[in-house]
């Protein structure tokens, strides 16, 4: 299944607390990597949340015509994958367990598929590179295998839309490159992979196409070269910076806090 | 990293977790046996002299001698039947409880179950109150019963008020554990000297009041009722992983937390109907549990359960066997011998990580 995913006037938010309100977006294309960024409290994380239909939300997001936040969540889990940015602590699972879990969260108990479900999740775990941490208890790993065992619990059941959430904060250099090359090799097979991003250097270093958001809306799409402008890192973050094209993707370098009165300034 | 045929790292990752898989069978296994060899040790124990042998003979051998098969037809295989049942159920409900609260302090004595149960029996023992057309040497039970019941109604309709998280939920539930105490306190204030020494009698929690009857009562609600708990396996399993993983995985989480403290709810009050509060197997079960299976729920139920057997079978014993000829409640002595064994796991635990 492939097709684009499009946002449509989307109101998504917290009890008491609307944060998104009446988003919409150009399409959000198959095949690239589109990363969300933008200040704390923009908003990316809610804009995820709500592409996974785990808030209350009102608008559409429709894929392949099929509006996701309609649908019943066995029938989107095979459509959508969610990673959250952290696993909860004490959790008395191996890597693999958690990986299989994630596959067979909603299988029948005494059905089928056991074999082949533990076959996945090998070769996910085998494709991010920690196969050897398969057996290793989640509690029991650095910050950085963490992140990679979540991914790998996102990444099993082989979704068309994946939406994930600060993919490599944790990481070292080295893993970062890993999950971003992976990222962009799932785009690269058809999928639709958001990433909200914190790093706008890496964003602009590995996403296809960017979306900007301020305070609960758009601020621009497109691709990076065109939205990473000094303009925007003083609109946005309300800092001054200097942005360098040489390397062929955007480099910014951050020279001062632009207005003290923006929000995102400490 | 290759494209086509594992890695291997990936061939050994696939044996281990074939190892792993048949190392929990095993530990499960295992358990059962325990189980099955705490509850004839308890079967063999008791103030008359009658030793595992003669109580074996009595069960199977017609030419038993008459007194002994009296003893252990009416005495101690309900008791010992009552014990592994009530192990169960309360480790079980505390496993399902764990998880579905993503809190290993939850457990249905915590969180005002059996608090709610106390409450039932003091009325049904202070003020003669019942629920109609129960018979007067059901009371009791039936009004612990109930009141077990209604509370975990009540934690599940507050679980309901939109926004409310498990946080909340397990506030409520310790809120409720000092409001049926308060309410305990009072009946037992207003009682009559011989209402309140039975009554304190009750909480203390005792197998000495298993029959038949009780027995086949509990054990249908447990096979009822086990097989919907194991069914859920995966769904508990990927609630492990955080609620938004879950529900990103395809699980209905409202449905399974509803659903889960039903069943919490049926396991716990039934138990609680028959011997009277007993605490700390609803905790400590699956947190042995967890300790020796982790926690894919295929695994960490059934051992809960079974882990939750053995505590009670060896309670059992240690009841009858501490002060010979007396037999002490249970409830003193799942908590007296259970606390020193749960610390030294705990412990030994968090030395190892």
């Amino acid at each position: 299944m492939s097709g684009d995913l499009q946002v449509r006037g989307l109101a998504a938010g917290y009890r008491g607390r609307p944060v998104l309100r009446a988003l919409t977006l150009a399409p959000i294309a198959a095949g690239q990597v589109t990363a969300l960024v933008g200040p704390n409290a923009a908003g990316k994380t809610t804009l995820l949340r709500a592409l996974a239909g785990l808030l209350p939300a009102r608008g559409t997001v429709l894929f392949a015509d099929r509006d996701l936040l309609a649908m019943r969540p066995a029938e989107r889990a095979t459509l959508v994958s969610y990673m959250p940015q952290s696993l909860p602590e004490r959790i008395s699972l191996t890597v693999i367990e958690s990986v299989i879990g994630a596959a067979r969260a909603s299988d029948p108990v005494f059905g089928s598929g056991g074999r082949e479900a533990a076959d996945r999740a090998i070769a996910v775990l085998d494709r991010l590179g920690v196969a050897d941490i398969a057996l290793t208890p989640l509690d029991q790993l650095s910050g950085g295998q963490r992140q990679l065992a979540a991914l790998a619990q996102a990444l099993v059941r082989d979704p068309a839309v994946l939406l994930l959430d600060e993919p490599t904060s944790a990481l070292d250099l080295r893993h970062q490159v890993t999950v971003m090359r992976m990222a962009r090799r799932l785009a690269a097979g058809g999928k639709i992979v958001v990433c909200v991003l914190h790093d706008l250097a890496q964003a602009a270093r590995w996403a296809d196409a960017m979306v900007v958001l301020s305070h609960g809306a758009l601020y621009r799409q497109g691709v990076p070269a065109e939205i990473v402008t000094p303009q925007m890192l003083s609109d946005v973050y309300g800092v001054t910076a200097r942005v360098d094209q040489r390397l062929g993707f955007p480099q910014v370098a951050v020279d001062d806090v632009f207005d003290q009165s923006k929000p995102g300034n400490f | 990293m290759q494209e086509d045929g594992r890695s291997t790292a990936a061939t050994q990752a696939a044996a281990a977790y074939a190892a792993l898989l048949r190392r929990r069978l095993l530990i499960v296994a295992g358990l059962g046996a325990l189980a099955v060899l705490a509850f004839l040790c308890d079967l063999g124990t008791g103030p008359s002299p009658l030793g595992l042998g003669d109580a074996l003979r009595a069960l199977w051998d017609a030419g038993a001698p008459r007194e002994h098969v009296t003893i252990v037809w009416q005495v101690r295989l309900p008791q010992s039947c009552m014990a592994l049942l009530v192990g169960v159920a309360l480790a079980l409900a505390g496993a399902e409880m764990q998880t579905i609260l993503n809190n290993p302090l939850a457990s249905p004595f915590t969180l005002g179950v059996s608090s709610a149960a106390a409450f039932g029996a003091a009325l049904a023992i202070v003020l003669g109150a019942s629920l109609p057309g129960v018979a007067q040497n059901w009371i009791v039970s039936a009004d612990a019963f109930a009141f077990a019941f209604l509370s975990v109604l009540l934690l599940q309709a507050i679980a309901r008020l939109r926004g409310s998280g498990v946080e909340t939920l397990v506030l409520c539930g310790i809120a409720l554990f000092f409001t049926f105490n308060a309410l305990t306190a009072l009946l037992q204030f207003i009682a009559s000297q011989q209402a309140l020494q039975q009554l304190v009698f009750w909480i203390m929690g005792s197998l000495a009041r298993a029959n038949w009857d009780k027995v086949q009562i509990l054990a249908l609600v447990v096979v009822i009722i086990a097989p919907f708990s194991l069914g859920a396996s995966w769904r508990l399993t990927a609630l492990r992983l955080g609620e938004d993983r879950a529900r990103s995985a395809g699980v209905d989480v409202v449905r399974l937390r509803f659903l889960a403290l039903l069943r919490v709810s049926l396991l716990t009050a039934a138990a609680m109907a028959f011997v009277g509060t007993i605490g700390f197997v609803g905790l400590a079960g699956p947190h042995i549990a967890r300790l020796l299976i982790g926690e894919d729920h295929r695994f960490f139920l059934p051992a809960s359960a079974l882990t939750g057997a053995v505590v009670m079978a060896v309670a059992s014993i240690a009841s009858k066997a501490i002060l010979p000829g007396v037999l002490i409640p249970i409830g003193i002595v799942t908590a007296l011998i259970g606390l020193p064994v749960f610390f030294s796991l705990i412990i030994r635990q968090r030395g190892r990580s």
